[in-house]
């Protein structure tokens, strides 16, 4: 199957609407300008790519949502969808509304746009909306939903801000990626791209933008915060999205970087280009919009994957501005340029890389394409480990004291429940063995300890000095990145933030990737909470994870079914139908809602009644009106090929 | 000594190569290579892949046997070591490796010629010579690279790099290097050059300070121990010490004069201490060493020191500015220094 | 001993207590001021911190002495605990300096 873009929309600096983006993109007309939607007079820098206050957008509801419905209904007008119950929502953003409720935006869009698919929120920091548009890919190739809307939005806050100028990340002059001018622009914005099948596209009339080729995620596991200098990570993601869409490395005709502007990422993802591309990355055009959108934050990652497209619409690469001498080791063709170059691509990618290492890429190709062959039955998926904790001291037992400092409460149950069920799994911690590892993470928001000591240092010291190690803690993909690292885990990597099902989601979205996609043999699904006093209900914490393995026959546990569907009936009946079984044949275990730990923590407990001898099968679902249902089958073995 | 200072200038403003005989390369095969690891070092063996960690090895009484490197890359475990020579460490390895049973210890030297490239544009050369590539090599990483093993790590307060290359290819990779390296100004560096730079910049030296009967507290080494490990070699004395304190410490210090080594430390006519090293810096115009002072004269940054009449004065290491503190891969070049210098 | 030497080695015990209790409760650093020596190194080694422990140990020097650290001269000073225990001393020199 191939998955085409029918529509694509934006809001950010360069303009209202993708058009206005285009012109100014061909205009060489930078969106990058002091920043007066807030105070910046405490800042030596005071640059930013940002929405001026004058624009169009809904002033009635909050900024960062005017921003998601202005781009998303966009793309759903320029597809050409006149229904919305059939669209489900992939969205990355790295703020959401505020710390607190990453998923809210998700909840408003699918509200005020009437869509009636599932809805997930992905959280990996400046990769978010990266990593959606795979997980977009994804459902559409499974046939999850008929169209799914896919993208980011995020809004610059002034403790953002201040965030990355305490990292001394910002720049004096506007940005110019792979340049000698060092540091970034913060930008913000939204972006979104309708993705469906061909023959959907085909039987609406509608002529595709581009096809969605493959993706790739995987994790640096080298640093809590700096990006693994030899590229590694980087290069993984780009060489498995290659692979993902069938193509080879030469084909591909342009790359989008990441290219932020600071130095360490900026000469890792080179590094990382240069050993997947070899000597035909001295002939790829290598470019960076940051230099037009500023670091949009989690928006980052769609906003430049429509820059991408609408250049190759235009068959032009779009250039990096503020270009005036190389950096020692940066690309050989930056398109340094004030305007666009002419220059026709067949295939494009992607790439963009979140604080933790936790990188993606997206392929991009013409809609007249040819049709990649992809695998037609499922993997079985055998669970090899499973864990859950209530304790984060755990990790203690597994981790030397001096390679945890700094970790928050979320980050030690997270690494607890990862370092039980590897052990359980009998695997060696940072062996060959996990580096192949992926980790799917739900978490609801980043760890209130975390936000509350960014919140303090801010009340000590203002905003021109808050604490630079609580604020990099404050990505809600923290805890995965940390992990990575901890245990060797450089597969694909991603964390989300979609409600009380998090859990759940993620483990579902885990056995999708294994059982249909080859980047992975392995990958662990967990879920994590820190307790928080915001909360009006009382409830245990921890964390909880299991790990799956691809084509594991003699596994005594199996994953037999799966199901993500927009309620929790549907999805509990799909993945039923998938088995052909009925309500009768299983032991139902419904998961009461809240917190969103409490899905794998149901799924651990039917693991060991299995283990213990019990008949099952178990089929675990959430009962949340949360934003997708969930469901799984487990049995001791594998009776029924899905 | 003109040969010496050629050497430590190069280290300290360019870049220098040296054969290095005294280093002690072992690589570890099985599957309980990293436990006996794990068994005999007193640090965390918990390391990521391409990494590499600074420990000791400990005699039963807690003072060093050997000054180590250990390093993961996939499967396979290296050790670098200074102090006993190879065949004395593998015995000691295999003695003390408990009930691992499950490796095997090869002896690198055989195979493997070890050179050294140290210096601020050391990371310069080499990414000429090995591919730039090495530029995106951390420090305390291990990659393989051209045959060639790569450890980043140094003693000299500068860029440092160990290459491992096959022994039958040495004498091409010594023509690559002096061929590549003139363009730095490469020059030769002796083992004083680089034991004058180690002092400078407190590295610890097996076989000076450590020839005192002195234990990691003393010599300021904790951060090469684990915090919380309970057992390997040495473990009762370091704990039995770590319980009843020390009172004294190894310090660094300045003098205008040449000193001898164990010659008194005096102040206000008693002596509190004795002088373990010391060597002329050229960069400073003066001597620069390490005293056993005993508290509470041990700390740095005290100029009330006397030492057979000249005055002494105790000091936070390193003793010189290192120009690699300066000078990033990101936007450094040897042949732009003047330019970059002037500005 | 002497008054003035006595004093002396005071002063800098006492800075060097208050550097190291800094670092351990800014870095969190899950040991105590007796397994800290005072050359251990910062980076790369002995403590093995980061760019991100470099800004949280000026801004928690700097809140705890009352000095200016990061006013753009070179920050040479980040390498042991004592050299950052040399840099407090003479900071708060210079200012004692000033004001007379």
């Amino acid at each position: 199957m191939k998955v085409v873009i029918t529509g694509v929309g934006a809001y950010c600096a360069l303009g209202e609407n993708t058009e206005m983006l285009w012109k100014a993109i061909e205009k060489g007309q930078s969106g990058i300008a002091p920043i007066n939607h807030f105070n910046v007079d405490a800042f030596d820098i005071q640059l930013g790519a940002v929405i001026s206050s004058s624009s169009a957008c809904d002033t009635d509801v909050q900024t960062a949502v005017a921003y998601g419905r202005a781009a998303a209904a966009e793309a759903l007008e320029n597809a050409g969808i006149v229904d919305p119950s059939r669209v489900a929502l992939v969205l990355g953003t790295c703020n959401g509304l505020g710390r607190k409720e990453i998923h809210a935006i998700s909840v408003d869009l699918v509200n005020f746009l009437k869509l009636g698919g599932p809805s997930i929120t992905v959280s990996t920091a400046c990769a978010s909306s990266t990593h959606a548009i795979g997980l977009a890919v994804d459902m559409v190739r499974r046939g999850v939903v008929e169209y799914v809307l896919t993208g980011g939005v995020d809004q610059l806050y002034p403790e953002i801000f201040a965030g990355f100028h305490s990292l001394g990340l910002l720049s004096k002059t506007p940005c110019a990626p792979f340049s000698t001018v060092i540091g970034t622009t913060l930008g913000e914005g939204a972006a979104f791209l309708l993705l469906e099948s061909e023959s959907s596209a085909n039987a609406r009339d509608v002529v595709p933008l581009a096809e969605c080729m493959g993706y790739g995620f995987s994790a640096d596991a080298f640093h809590d915060t700096t990006p693994d200098p030899s590229g590694f990570g980087i290069a993984s993601a780009l060489s498995t999205a290659v692979a993902d869409a069938g193509l080879i490395p030469e084909s591909i005709d342009y790359l989008n970087a990441h290219g932020t502007g600071t130095a360490p990422n900026d000469a890792a993802e080179w590094r990382g280009i240069q050993s997947v591309f070899g000597d035909y990355a001295g002939q790829l055009p290598v470019s960076s919009s940051k230099s037009f959108l500023g670091h949009a934050q989690g928006a980052a990652g769609a906003l430049e994957a429509v820059v991408t497209l609408l250049a190759m619409t235009h068959s032009v690469v779009p250039p990096t501005l503020n270009f005036t001498e190389p950096r020692p080791n940066s690309p050989t063709d930056p398109v340094a340029s004030g305007k666009p170059r002419a220059h026709v691509t067949q295939h494009t990618v992607c790439a963009n890389a979140a604080f933790g290492g936790l990188n993606a890429a997206v392929v991009f190709g013409q809609p007249n394409g040819e049709l990649v062959p992809r695998r037609k039955l499922p993997r079985p998926i055998g669970l090899i480990g499973a864990s859950m904790v209530k304790d984060c001291h755990q990790i203690h037992q597994y981790v030397p004291r001096s390679e945890l400092r700094g970790l928050d409460p979320t980050a030690r149950f997270l690494a607890s429940a990862v370092a039980n069920t590897l052990t359980d799994a009998r695997l060696r911690l940072r062996s060959l063995d996990c580096e192949g590892i992926g980790l799917f993470v739900g978490q609801n928001r980043p760890s209130v300890e975390s936000l509350q000591a960014f919140q303090k240092s801010v009340e000590a010291r203002g905003f021109a000095q808050p604490s630079a190690s609580a604020f990099t803690r404050m990505a809600c993909s923290y805890a995965t990145g940390a992990c990575c690292r901890l245990f060797g885990l450089k597969g694909p990597a991603t964390t989300l933030s979609t409600g009380p099902d998090s859990g759940l989601t993620a483990l579902v979205l885990a056995a999708d990737h294994l059982a249909w996609r080859d980047d992975v043999s392995a990958l662990l699904a967990a879920a994590v909470d820190e307790p928080c006093e915001w909360d009006d209900f009382d409830y245990d914490h921890g964390a909880a994870s299991v790990l799956l393995k691809a084509g594991a026959s003699d596994a005594p546990i199996h994953l037999v079914s799966w199901a993500l569907a927009t309620d929790c009936e549907s999805a509990v009946e799909r993945a039923l139908a998938k088995i052909s079984r009925n309500r009768e044949e299983v032991v139902p275990i419904v998961v009461p809602g809240p917190p969103t730990v409490t899905g794998l923590w149901a799924v651990t407990a039917a693991v060991n009644a299995l283990k213990q001898g019990e008949q099952g099968p178990f089929l675990i679902s959430n009962r949340a009106d949360g934003a997708a249902g969930a469901a799984i089958i487990l049995q001791m073995e594998n009776r029924h090929a899905i | 000594m003109k040969g010496t200072e050629v050497g430590y200038n190069a280290i300290r403003n360019s870049v220098a190569f040296t054969e290095e005989s005294d280093l002690c390369c072992l690589q570890l095969t099985g599957k309980q290579a990293f436990d006996v690891f794990d068994t005999v070092c007193p640090c965390d063996v918990f390391l990521q892949d391409g990494q590499m960690k600074y420990t000791l090895l400990l005699n039963e009484d807690g003072t060093p046997f050997a000054d180590i490197y250990v390093c993961r890359k996939g499967e396979d475990a290296y050790l670098l070591g200074y102090g006993p020579n190879v065949d004395t460490l593998i015995d000691w390895i295999t003695e003390h490796s408990a009930e691992n049973t499950d490796f095997s210890i090869i002896d690198l030297s055989k195979t493997y010629a070890p050179l050294a490239l140290d210096g601020p544009y050391a990371w310069e050369l080499c990414a000429e010579v090995l591919g730039p590539d090495i530029l995106g090599l951390p420090y305390l990483g291990m990659k393989v690279s051209d045959e060639v093993l790569v450890f980043r790590a140094g003693q000299t307060g500068e860029y440092g790099y160990h290459l491992l290359v096959p022994t039958d290819q040495k004498n091409a990779w010594l023509e690559k290097l002096h061929t590549a390296g003139s363009a730095f100004e490469m020059a030769h560096a002796n083992e004083a050059a680089r034991a004058q730079c180690a002092l400078e910049n407190f590295f610890f030296d097996i076989n000076r300070e450590g020839q005192y009967g002195l234990t990691p507290f003393e010599l300021q080494l904790q951060w090469r121990l684990s915090a919380q490990k309970a057992a390997y070699p040495g473990a009762e004395a370091i704990r039995t010490r770590r319980q009843s304190g020390w009172t004294r410490r190894l310090t660094c210090f300045s003098t205008p004069d040449p000193v001898k080594v164990d010659t008194a430390v005096v102040c206000d006519d008693e002596v509190v201490g004795h002088i373990l090293a010391i060597g002329y810096s050229p960069v400073r115009g003066d001597y620069v060493g390490k005293a056993l002072l005993r508290r509470p004269y041990w700390h740095a940054g005290l100029d009330v020191f006397q030492v057979q009449g000249c005055p002494l004065k105790t000091l936070s290491p390193p003793a010189v500015d290192n120009l690699s503190w300066n000078i990033s891969p990101y936007n450094d070049s040897f042949h732009t220094r003047e330019k970059e210098n002037g500005s | 001993m002497q008054s003035e030497l006595k004093e002396k080695i005071e002063q800098r015990e006492n800075t060097y207590n208050r550097v190291t209790e800094l670092l351990i409760s800014y870095l969190a650093l899950d040991i105590s001021s007796e397994q800290l020596d005072p050359d251990t190194p910062l980076f790369g080694v002995g403590l093995e911190f980061d760019s991100i422990d470099a800004i949280e140990i000026i801004i928690s020097l700097e809140s705890e002495f009352e000095i200016v650290l990061d006013d753009g001269e070179s920050a040479s000073f980040l390498r042991t605990i004592n050299s950052l225990v040399d840099e407090v001393m003479r900071r708060k020199e210079v200012e004692l300096d000033e004001r007379n």
